[in-house]
C-alpha cells in the first residue's frame, strides 16, 4: 500500500510516517507552507529539526524519508508540480494534517481516498468547534477517522470514532491537542484496517447530524465550564 | 444537555442578557430585523452568515442589509435545542462589542437579541 502523508509541519510529518510504517506499507511525505508565510514555515521548520534532534526513535524514519527520497516540499498542496508528484507517487491512502479543503485535482490522487481525523462524533458534529459543542452538549469526545470528499466532513466513509478521555485537561486548548495528538495512532490503526481483505465502513449520514461553525466567546465558556465540571466528576471517588 | 450543563448555561445567557439590556441601542426606539421570506432556508441562512458574513465583519466589509436579513432567518430556527443560531447571534454582538464602531450594529439587532435570549432562558428554566 502507498500511503501519502499531507502536512505542513515537519515533526508531525515524521512522527506520522513513523506510525504509518507497517509491513507491506510504503510511506511518503507532502510537506507544504500552504497558507503560512514563508517566515512562518522557516520558523516551523527549525523549531521542528530542534524537535526531531531531541527524538532519537525518530531518526530512522526520518532517514529513511531523506534517503528514499520519499519527502518533497511544495509551497501549495494544489501546486501543479505537487500534483506531479501525487501522481508519481499514485497513493492509495492520504493522512490528512494540512489545513486546507482539498481540490478536487488532490482528492483524485488518491485510489482509496485521504482519511481525517476529526476531532469530534461523525455524523453528529462536522464542522468547526466541534470538541468545544461536544463537551457544552455532553456528547462523547474523541477523534472519528473518515475518508475525505470535497465537501465538509460529508465524505461517506468512516473508519472508526476513537474515544478519548479528555477529563484530566486543565482547559479547551489542552484537551484539544490531547485530540490530535491521537492522529499517529489513530492512522496507524486505521491502515492495519485498510490491509485486512474486507474493512468495514460506517455510513456518515449527514441527515443524522449539524454542521457547527467557529463558535462565540460565551459558548467558549460554557464549554470550559463543562470541562471542569468533567474533571471535578473524574476527580471524585466512584 | 443535562440539568448541571442547563445550569451552566443559563448563567451565562443570563449575565450576556444583563449585558444586552444595558446597551443604549437596545433600549432605542422600537426596530425589527425584516421579516424572512416563507421559503427562507434558516441552515443555508446559518452557513451563510457564519462563513461569509460574520468574517466580513470582523474585518469591517460586511453588508449591514444581508445580516440583519440572514439575522432573521437564522432567529426563526433559535430553540434551546440548537443552539447554534442561537450563537450566531452570540457571535454577532461580541463582534460589535469587541471592534466595530459604536451603533455599527442596529438597534433592531440588540431588541432581536435580547427577545432571543429572553426566550431561550425561559425555556431553559421551564
Amino acid at each position: 500500500m502507498n500511503v501519502l502523508v499531507l502536512t505542513e509541519n515537519l515533526f508531525q510529518a515524521v512522527r506520522v510516517a513513523a506510525a504509518a510504517s507497517l509491513p507491506g506499507v510504503r510511506v511518503h511525505v507532502l510537506l507544504c507552507r500552504n497558507r503560512k508565510s514563508r517566515l512562518v514555515m522557516l520558523l516551523g521548520l527549525a523549531r521542528a529539526l530542534a524537535r526531531l534532534c531531541a527524538a532519537p526513535p525518530l531518526w530512522p524514519t526520518a532517514a529513511s524519508l531523506a534517503l528514499r527520497r520519499a519527502l518533497r516540499y511544495f509551497p501549495r498542496v494544489d501546486d501543479p508540480r505537487a500534483l506531479d508528484f501525487l501522481r508519481r507517487v499514485n497513493p492509495d491512502v492520504g493522512l490528512h494534517g494540512m489545513d486546507v479543503i482539498y481540490k478536487p485535482a488532490v482528492l483524485d490522487c488518491f485510489a482509496r481516498g485521504i482519511l481525517n481525523p476529526h476531532i469530534g462524533l461523525l455524523p453528529e458534529f462536522r464542522g468547526r468547534s466541534v470538541l468545544e459543542w461536544s463537551l457544552a452538549l455532553g456528547a462523547p469526545v474523541g477523534v472519528t477517522a473518515f475518508f475525505i470528499d470535497a465537501g465538509v466532513d460529508t465524505g461517506p466513509d468512516i473508519l472508526r470514532f476513537t474515544p478519548v478521555d479528555v477529563r484530566s485537561a486543565p482547559d479547551l486548548n489542552a484537551a484539544k491537542k490531547r485530540l490530535f495528538d491521537q492522529a499517529p495512532a489513530i492512522f496507524r490503526d486505521c491502515l492495519k484496517r485498510l490491509s485486512a481483505p474486507h474493512p468495514v465502513f460506517l455510513p456518515n449520514d449527514v441527515a443524522k447530524g449539524r454542521r457547527y461553525y467557529a463558535m462565540s466567546a460565551l459558548m467558549r465558556d460554557v464549554a470550559e465550564a463543562c470541562l471542569r465540571l468533567e474533571n471535578e466528576d473524574a476527580k471524585r471517588p466512584s | 444537555m443535562d440539568v448541571r450543563r442547563r445550569a451552566i448555561l443559563a448563567a451565562a445567557l443570563r449575565a450576556r442578557l444583563a449585558d444586552v439590556s444595558a446597551r443604549p441601542e437596545t433600549g432605542a426606539a422600537p426596530g425589527a430585523l425584516p421579516a424572512p421570506g416563507p421559503d427562507a432556508d434558516a441552515e443555508e441562512a446559518l452557513r451563510r452568515l457564519m462563513v461569509s458574513v460574520v468574517p466580513r465583519l470582523a474585518a469591517g466589509g460586511a453588508d449591514m442589509d444581508e445580516l440583519c436579513h440572514l439575522l432573521a432567518v437564522v432567529a426563526t430556527a433559535a430553540r434551546p435545542d440548537d443552539l447554534r443560531f442561537l450563537d450566531a447571534f452570540h457571535r454577532v454582538y461580541e463582534l460589535g462589542a469587541a471592534g466595530l464602531p459604536r451603533g455599527a450594529l442596529p438597534a433592531a439587532f440588540h431588541q432581536a437579541y435580547r427577545r432571543l435570549l429572553a426566550a431561550t432562558l425561559e425555556d431553559l428554566d421551564g
